[in-house]
């Protein structure tokens, strides 16, 4: 029960730390997206979009809500960025690490907290602040209804329906991603721990010098660009190709998590997501060991 | 006899190619308050260090039967130590800082935290980055003594305090948290004003150690004697450990000398610990 409250208050205290990062400035951008959303229906200018021919509405609905969770994933991934090269040299840089060195959980529990934190944590936050931001733009398109001529009014079971499979397909990819990812969040999060906020250009710097030394040594007999940058651009990339990118956005039918989740499910390359997640546990690892020895 | 709380054996620390200390050994029992004491640089916070696990180290340490290095997190539990009174988190609010500790610390009391708050300026809804030194000591002093340890490490704990919050911080913890189970162990350099809470004292010198006693044996073994003008040269035949001249007087101290023979020569007293210190670390002991 005490480990369960020990990991609760670990979570806690980055929530605290990172609030602004993950609640407070998304909590201002859907604020800004009210505001601007209120203007452009109070002041009429969403008429200006007479001249498209416009979706029925549940599609405006779906695309629109795709759109929010595409920029919200986009938001996420450079806050996320920034918060494994910062959070995992917090405690040295604040001076506080006689503090939780005083405290009974190890080095490990305290490292392995701030990754669980950035990689569940606070995209669980981001992600219940983009469904919100789903459902303002569902009134905002029932609003648009009244005001465009021929725009249908968004039957609300429908759209309903389409927000929950919206939201689960969104879940599904938000943690694949994520666990896709999670070896270079460790990469930079376990950087950090030695380097502080260096880890943020080391990150890419440290893999192109040894792309580089790699092609200098093979004189250019390997493939395209070296061993190492091939492997590093197949390691980018995660699942979806451009076709199903535009059968998300452009299928007529209403929306289905199941049939994309299946697609981005027979799209993953498991075996690496295996390699990623056993290099990711590794890194914090190692990370936790040089924490171990370091008191300031 | 029960088992020391703190027991260390041959403890040996290198930093790169330097030794700094050279094969320690000593015990602490429990219910003790010990001092260490010693100049920058001898070894007394690597030693601190050493015991909580936060360095590596050759040789063996056990604090409360445990390797420190291997099982620090464990340890925790049972050991409370301030190192620094700045390493509070400064972005948690004063309440939060409880409510957190309450979850991670098993031993934590928040409502003895905050019984030992009574009486500061200190306030719940205060963001810590914000408190003034004095408060950020008396604040993390409420934290520490709300751990319910057996043994309490307190590492040049009142750096940079005034006068006045030095006194409350070490009469709280002879008044409010010292029993016969818990063990103080505590390093400073004002010498003088722990010397009325102390039970033993270990002096280090250049990563040895140099004296390890109960404070009530130190009138037994060492004497202070202010020699008269004419009787200098035959204390100084007694072999005295340190001598100095004070505003004319000649100072001297003995270390097991006859207590007979030296009141023939002079004013015999017990040198206070800052006399002790100055004595037995002075590289320069003004004896020849």
């Amino acid at each position: 029960m005490h480990t369960l409250r020990s990991w609760w208050a670990l979570f806690v205290r980055e929530y605290l730390e990172h609030r602004i990062a993950f609640l407070w400035f998304p909590l201002g951008v859907v604020a800004l997206l009210a505001l601007s959303g209120i203007s452009a229906l109070s002041l009429r200018r969403i008429e200006s979009i007479d001249g498209f021919i416009l979706p029925e509405a549940l599609k405006v609905f779906e695309i629109g809500y795709l759109v929010l969770l595409v920029l919200w994933l986009a938001y996420l991934a450079v806050a996320l960025f920034f918060y494994f090269g910062d959070a995992f040299s917090a405690d040295r840089r604040n001076n506080a690490m006689f503090f939780w060195k005083s405290m009974p959980v190890s080095d490990l529990k305290v490292l392995a907290s701030k990754y669980f934190a950035g990689s569940f944590v606070f995209p669980g936050i981001i992600f219940a602040i983009a469904m919100v931001t789903g459902l303002m733009f569902y009134l905002m398109v029932n609003v648009a209804a009244y005001v465009v001529p021929g725009f249908a009014l968004l039957d609300p079971l429908s759209a309903l329906t389409s927000f929950v499979q919206i939201s689960l397909f969104g879940i599904v990819y938000f943690l694949l991603a994520l666990l896709w990812y999670a070896p270079f969040l460790a990469w930079v999060g376990g950087l950090s721990t030695i380097f502080g906020r260096w880890s943020l250009p080391l990150a890419f710097v440290i893999p192109g010098l040894l792309a580089v030394i790699e092609n200098i040594s093979l004189f250019g007999n390997g493939p395209r660009g070296g061993y190492i940058w091939q492997y590093l651009a197949l390691r980018w990339d995660f699942a979806f190709d451009e076709a199903d990118y535009t059968l998300l956005v452009f299928d007529a039918r209403p929306f289905s998590a199941l049939n994309f989740i299946n697609r981005l499910v027979a799209d993953i390359d498991w075996p690496q997501m295996g390699v990623g997640l056993v290099f990711a546990a590794a890194i914090i690892w190692l990370a936790s060991e040089y924490r171990r020895r370091r008191i300031t | 006899m029960t088992n020391p709380i703190v027991s260390v054996r041959g403890l040996k620390k290198q930093f790169g190619r330097t030794e700094i200390l050279h094969g320690i050994d000593f015990d602490i029992p429990a219910g003790r308050i010990y001092g260490l004491i010693g100049h920058n640089g001898a070894g007394k916070t690597t030693t601190l260090n050493a015991m909580l696990g936060l360095t590596s180290y050759e040789g063996s340490v056990q604090v409360l039967g445990e390797d420190p290095y291997k099982h620090r997190a464990r340890l925790m539990k049972d050991v409370a130590f301030i190192s620094d009174v700045a390493s509070l988190p400064r972005f948690l609010k004063v309440r939060e800082l409880f409510q957190m500790l309450s979850d991670i610390h098993p031993n934590f009391s928040g409502d003895k935290a905050l019984k030992f708050l009574e009486g500061t300026e200190v306030k719940l809804g205060a963001l810590i980055g914000n408190l003034s030194k004095g408060m950020l000591a008396q604040l993390h002093l409420a934290v520490v003594l709300a751990i319910d340890a057996k043994l309490l490490v307190l590492d040049e704990p009142t750096l940079g305090l005034d006068i006045t919050y030095r006194k409350r911080f070490y009469r709280r913890i002879l008044e409010d948290y010292m029993t016969a189970e818990r063990t103080l162990l505590i390093t400073t350099h004002q010498v003088d004003e722990i010397e009325f809470m102390l039970s033993d004292i270990m002096f280090i010198r250049d990563g040895e150690l140099l004296l390890h006693m109960p404070m009530e044996a130190v009138p037994a073994r060492f004497t202070q004697l202010i020699a008269q003008p004419d009787k200098a040269d035959a204390a100084r035949a007694l072999k005295p450990v340190f001598a100095e001249t004070r505003f004319g007087q000649t100072v001297f101290v003995f270390d097991g000398a006859d207590h007979a023979a030296l009141e023939a020569l002079g004013t015999v007293t017990t040198p206070t610990l800052s006399d002790l210190f100055v004595a037995l670390m002075s590289r320069d002991t003004g004896v020849k």
